[in-house]
């Protein structure tokens, strides 16, 4: 399997000078890659840019400048099929679809429908630990379930990065860990380039290959952690905690001069 | 008498095992007991200020079943239906036009909203006399009354469906690449039906009440024209008849169509 290795892109996502205002710059010359097969963590203050990255990679947004490449090559993210497959904070699965029919869905867009449509989303319920439930109705299923029938849709379409949107924020202590050990899983299992935004120091440490901080608004790329098994995360959760309250404090400042001073 | 002690207050072991109470909630007694002391007072009022003012119970059934044997129930009612039915219906297409146009342009919901207000404060009878002016006597007079009550019920439920639509699910559905034509199939309208199912239930009624109303002028059909020209003959009791055939339109109409419709449009939730 080396053979492939090299065969590989040096980045599956790399954003080069990304810039995005709306009124205030929330993204100034943002500079992010990730490897192939990285699970990558994204931490940073609430109100830094984050969730505008997510909108610019998931073409619902378009930047002010910079670029983003896909695989090396740059990327039209707004047309075409979805290069990110996403997942929200919340499932944002159709109340009135099961489980299957709303992965399905998310297929038509690329030409499959029918059996064929079924069939792969089915393949991917079972991937996430939902076999047997494709056909419930998604407000039949638990909150944990729901975000990974939303997990199997975002893979389903096949895209080269898996993008995850604090998805687990909502769920209780419990079903969160389940849920984190099930995306380790199906990375593992898959081997997909995941960018996972969070805010919880722990669920980064836990899952991440690599965790990067987000500085306060505009978003930068502060720094960032290799993990192995030799990492010692007590020490480097301490560290980050610092780095990470600073940059809170400082999205608190800009904040409350933002709220002071009206646009 | 029988009725004081049924309301009578009885010691706890007294009381019929829940089966009983059930099969009567069921069956409805306690309104049906209401209905039958409704019928005493009635035929006692009839006995006291005659069959004109009061038909006495069994000469309106007798109405009411000539009507039904005669052929004119079918005919009268067809004509009542098929009237409310046009009306309803293009206030239904109207309003689901002008929600399509509103869910696009934003700008037009305002006045979408402001025109709902004042058409729902128009009387009924508004409608009726500028229908004399404009349509004359004919057919087109109820059926445009009925577009004019139902089309504020209609404009407002949809307004309200497209307000309540879940923009996360929409912003969803562009981020997977669903063309506008899938988004409004699985997103929006899946979203606004049970708001539509519920207008059309509610401004059906209103139609069907409205309409009869409008009858009374310039044709020469329908349950409404029915009702006056009982009037008119001095048939009270058939007046009654076409009232309680009026009533069961109504009822069957929304057991049979609206009340499988709103199921279906709410089997998710």
């Amino acid at each position: 399997m080396m053979a492939v290795a090299d065969d590989r892109p040096r980045y599956a996502l790399e954003t080069r000078g990304l810039t995005k205002a709306f009124e205030i710059p929330i993204l100034d010359d943002l500079a992010l890659a990730v490897r192939p097969g990285e699970l990558l963590c994204l931490l940073g203050p609430n109100g830094c840019g984050k969730t505008t990255l997510l909108r610019i990679l998931a073409g619902l947004e378009s930047p002010d400048a910079g670029t983003v490449l896909v695989d090396d090559a740059a990327a039209d993210l707004r047309s075409g099929r979805p290069t990110v497959g996403i997942v929200f904070q919340e499932p944002r699965l159709l109340p009135w679809k099961s489980a299957a029919e709303n992965v399905a869905l998310s297929l038509k867009p690329l030409g499959l429908s029918g059996d064929r449509a079924a069939r792969r989303a089915a393949e991917y319920l079972d991937l996430v630990g939902l076999h047997g439930f494709g056909g419930y109705h998604t407000a039949r299923l638990s909150g944990g379930m729901q975000q990974r029938a939303a997990i199997a849709r975002a893979l389903a379409v096949e895209p080269a990065i898996l993008l995850l949107d604090e998805p687990f924020s909502a769920l209780d202590p419990e079903t969160r860990r389940d849920q984190q050990d099930a995306v380790v899983e199906i990375w593992r299992a898959t081997g997909k380039t995941i960018v996972f935004i969070t805010h919880s120091i722990e669920e980064a440490l836990a899952i991440g290959t690599r965790v990067a901080l987000l500085s306060a608004r505009p978003a930068r790329l502060l720094r960032s952690w290799h993990l192995d098994a030799s990492t010692n995360r007590h020490a480097l959760a301490d560290e980050i905690r610092g780095l990470l309250g600073e940059q809170v404090r400082e999205q608190r400042r800009l904040d409350a001069r933002r709220a002071e001073t009206p646009a | 008498m029988a009725t004081s002690d049924l309301t009578a207050r009885r010691p706890l072991s007294a009381i019929p095992p829940i089966g009983w109470r059930r099969l009567a909630e069921r069956l409805h007694l306690p309104t049906l007991l209401v209905l039958g002391l409704g019928l005493v007072i009635w035929s006692a009022m009839s006995d006291r200020y005659g069959a004109y003012l009061f038909p006495p119970p069994s000469r309106v059934l007798n109405g009411l079943i000539d009507i039904a044997t005669g052929g004119l129930l079918w005919l009268h009612v067809g004509a009542s239906l098929y009237r409310i039915g046009l009306g309803f219906a293009a206030a239904v297409a109207v309003s689901v036009a002008a929600g399509v146009v509103g869910g696009r342009l934003p700008a037009t919901r305002m006045v979408l909203r402001d025109l709902t207000s004042i058409l729902n404060s128009t009387s009924v009878f508004v409608w009726i006399v500028l229908a004399l002016i404009w349509l004359g006597l004919s057919n087109a007079g109820p059926i445009f009354t009925t577009f004019m009550i139902v089309l504020p019920v209609m404009l407002s439920n949809v307004g309200e469906g497209i307000d309540n639509l879940d923009r996360k699910l929409l912003e969803m559905a562009q981020a997977y690449r669903l063309s506008e034509l899938d988004r409004f199939r699985h997103v929006t309208l899946p979203s606004v039906i049970p708001y539509l199912v519920a207008g059309m239930k509610v401004s059906f009624a209103l139609g069907l009440r409205v309409s009869v109303v409008a009858e009374l002028f310039g044709v020469s059909t329908g349950i409404g024209y029915m009702m006056n020209f009982s009037r008119d003959t001095l048939r009270t009791d058939l007046v009654f008849a076409w009232a309680l055939v009026l009533v069961a339109v109504m009822v069957v109409v929304e057991q049979v169509i609206f009340e499988p419709l709103s199921r279906r449009a709410n089997a998710w939730r």
